[in-house]
């Protein structure tokens, strides 16, 4: 599993969201997200369901506030979440 | 296949998916779990005279025009009147997670008793998707012919979980895994 490299921006609409700042292949973008899912600064993500020219295809927990669920992020963005067991 | 009773509380148990606080045995039916209403809602201001919501212009952000557009309110114990005719965001006060190990999404689906009076609780959202973490976000409308008091931690709709076949993609260790910043 992955960690995603976030920004965090303050609370989302309700107590229990933060909006977060990522990086993606076409500029940053916003997402409203569970305020406890985040990890010293990142956002778990899975494992990446795509890769081309450098950039992986990542599948956030929500849909970003523009409508996108799934992003194109540099590799740079991820790191390893070694507390994860393996689930396949 | 939608989960049993038995079968939610047997993956609670393991750990496969987590609802806190845990619902009580009362919660539950045969085949779903009521979740509970938080304090926290958001209404819509109707004071925008002029405000057009054009979703699909670029550089639209849902949760910006939102919270323009809407003020917090902490619904007292005795209770937050909804007019007819109107929607609210709302959210479940429990904090759900559909960890991929469990194998199952979920919907979110109003009550019988509430619907019955006019209260919708999603507009066409319904699914939390496997791998879900958080609080569930409703959107309530009262469609119905006079105005609803909603409580705080009052049944609120119901969560059915149903099992899924195969593990997605983002849970599966695929060709890309390991290729990745190091």
């Amino acid at each position: 599993m992955m960690l995603l490299k976030i920004k965090n921006l303050g609370e989302g609409l309700h107590p229990s969201e933060t909006v977060v700042l990522i990086q993606t292949k076409d500029g940053p973008e916003e997402v409203a997200v569970d305020a406890k899912s985040l990890r010293n600064g990142t956002l778990p993500v899975g494992w990446p369901v795509g890769k081309s020219a450098g950039f992986l295809l990542v599948e956030l927990p929500r849909p970003t506030v523009t409508g996108a669920r799934r992003v194109w992020v540099r590799q740079e963005e991820l790191v390893p979440d070694k507390t994860a067991r393996r689930t396949a | 296949m939608i989960l049993t009773d038995r079968e939610i509380q047997s993956l609670l148990k393991k750990g496969l998916i987590s609802i806190e606080p845990k619902p009580p045995l009362a919660a539950y039916n045969s085949t779903a779990v009521d979740l509970t209403l938080d304090p926290v809602i958001r209404e819509f201001r109707t004071n925008a005279p002029g405000l057009i919501i054009d979703p699909g212009a670029p550089g639209y952000k849902a949760t910006d025009l939102i919270r323009s557009a809407t003020d917090p309110v902490t619904i007292a114990d005795q209770g937050w009147e909804l007019p007819r005719g109107t929607l609210v965001l709302a959210w479940t006060r429990e904090r759900v997670d559909l960890d991929f190990k469990g194998r199952v999404a979920a919907r979110v689906e109003g009550k019988s008793g509430l619907a019955r009076i006019g209260l919708g609780v999603h507009v066409t959202a319904p699914t939390i998707h496997a791998g879900f973490p958080g609080t569930i976000q409703l959107e309530l409308v009262n469609h119905g012919p006079l105005v609803i008091k909603l409580r705080p931690g009052m049944a609120i709709c119901q969560l059915i979980i149903e099992t899924i076949k195969g593990t997605p993609s983002k849970a599966h260790r695929s060709q890309f895994a390991g290729q990745s910043a190091r």
